[in-house]
């Protein structure tokens, strides 16, 4: 029994500790699920997240009736607080589409701000040339400003004052 | 060298990172609380101060990760490794209060708490490559074989940080461009005050991420060692005492 182990080659380093394979098995699950969610939430669509007005009227035989998203700036837009019904229009500069839209809007959404939508242009609503949107996302620019005219102070003010029931309360309190 | 073993020299680097930490943050949360409200999104530009350095953070440690398994790689000192495996611990954890922070500010800014853009998805991305290599350590149990084999998941896991830096740019999406221009021109986008408030976060993050690396670091290896301990107390006293003549002669 003492022989073998005189010989001068290194020793097996075989007997490492068990470890516990639920930490693995559950981690591996978990990522797997995440990978998943994420080849279909997203991979299945372009890396492109929208679509221009000017893009959509160059392939307009082949969108119309589709859901898709498209991009651009508010103009002349429309809002009933009671009935949450919002109309504007969305343009990019050359080409601009009539949009519809039910539902609770940001208060970031105003005339001239960046905004994507989600959704169709319907044949048997508004006969295919106003774009139905399911959803509406607010986008904001990289600009953040101290307000400095005293029009600015005054237009945040009611910003404030606005949102104090809601975003701004928890912070108020923070203070 | 603090980290080669439990009973190394006291570690004065540690606490003093640990303490500028906690001062730093004080300041920022002070300095964060009081910046003035934003011409367009009010109170709700405060969460820049907190978003932004926690971004910052995971692109260090996601950096970090790489760069201490490529030292792992020359240099074979397990030190590196268990680095490396603290920065990527470090860059997950981040990582998820990014995604955090980001999700809270975008309800009431974008209107929505998640898109599928390119920032948002090549981020959430970042969780499947750096759990992943948190995944694969687990499971391999050869001490010198995960370092290896870590390493050069890391390496390669590091082309996240400039992919997702550029996704703003390169792709279409919803998440704003960069605020603070450093392509091309600099160029800060944003009322200077909120600049200072925004470099007290990004240094007290830096702070933060040096010191919880050290102490992940240490705990690491307290945990090596532990495990060697155990492994040489499982074999039997001869085996033990003729492993002891065949490292001193190696």
């Amino acid at each position: 029994m003492t022989d073998p182990l005189n010989s001068p080659a290194p020793l097996p380093r075989a007997r490492r500790r068990r470890r516990n394979p639920l930490p693995s098995i559950l981690g591996g699950g978990a990522l797997l699920t995440l990978a998943g969610v994420l080849a279909f939430g997203s991979l299945g669509q372009s890396l492109e997240y929208f679509k221009t007005p000017s893009e959509y009227q160059q392939a307009e035989a082949q969108l119309q009736g589709r859901l898709l998203r498209l991009g651009g700036l508010v103009q002349n837009a429309k809002y009933d607080p009671q009935t949450l019904n919002l109309s504007f229009d969305l343009t990019d500069g050359s080409v601009t589409y009539p949009v519809q839209y039910t539902g609770a809007v940001s208060d970031m959404f105003k005339e001239g701000q960046g905004v994507i939508v989600r959704g169709r242009f319907d044949k048997e609503a508004g006969n295919g040339t106003i774009f139905q949107a399911t959803e509406l996302i607010v986008k904001h620019s990289e600009e953040y400003k101290v307000p400095e005219t005293q029009a600015d102070i005054d237009q945040l003010k009611v910003l404030l004052e606005s949102g104090e029931s809601s975003t701004g309360g928890s912070e108020g309190a923070g203070q | 060298m603090t980290y080669t073993s439990a009973s190394s020299p006291a570690d004065r680097l540690t606490p003093l990172l640990g303490w500028a930490t906690a001062l730093s943050l004080l300041v920022t949360l002070y300095l964060g609380l009081g910046a003035p409200p934003d011409q367009n999104q009010g109170v709700l530009v405060r969460l820049l101060f907190v978003h932004v350095p926690a971004a910052w953070l995971s692109y260090l440690a996601y950096f970090g990760t790489g760069l201490f398994g490529l030292l792992y790689l020359l240099k074979r000192n397990l030190r590196y490794d268990r680095l490396a495996l603290a920065s990527a611990e470090l860059g997950v954890l981040f990582t998820v209060s990014t995604l955090v922070g980001g999700m809270l500010w975008a309800k009431p800014t974008w209107g929505t708490y998640w898109v599928w853009d390119a920032r948002l998805t090549t981020t959430a991305l970042s969780l499947v490559i750096y759990g992943g290599y948190l995944l694969i350590r687990s499971l391999i149990d050869e001490r010198d074989r995960r370092a290896r084999v870590a390493a050069v998941i890391g390496l390669m896991g590091t082309l996240y940080v400039p992919v997702n830096y550029m996704a703003v740019e390169w792709w279409r999406g919803v998440h704003q461009t960069q605020t603070l221009k450093l392509l091309g021109s600099p160029d800060f986008a944003a009322s200077p005050i909120y600049g200072w408030i925004l470099l007290a976060g990004v240094v007290t993050f830096t702070l933060m991420y040096l010191y919880l690396l050290r102490v992940r670091a240490k705990i690491a290896a307290l945990a090596d060692a532990r495990e060697e301990d155990e492994l040489m107390a499982e074999l039997p006293a001869q085996a033990t005492h003729d492993l002891e003549v065949a490292r001193g002669s190696s």
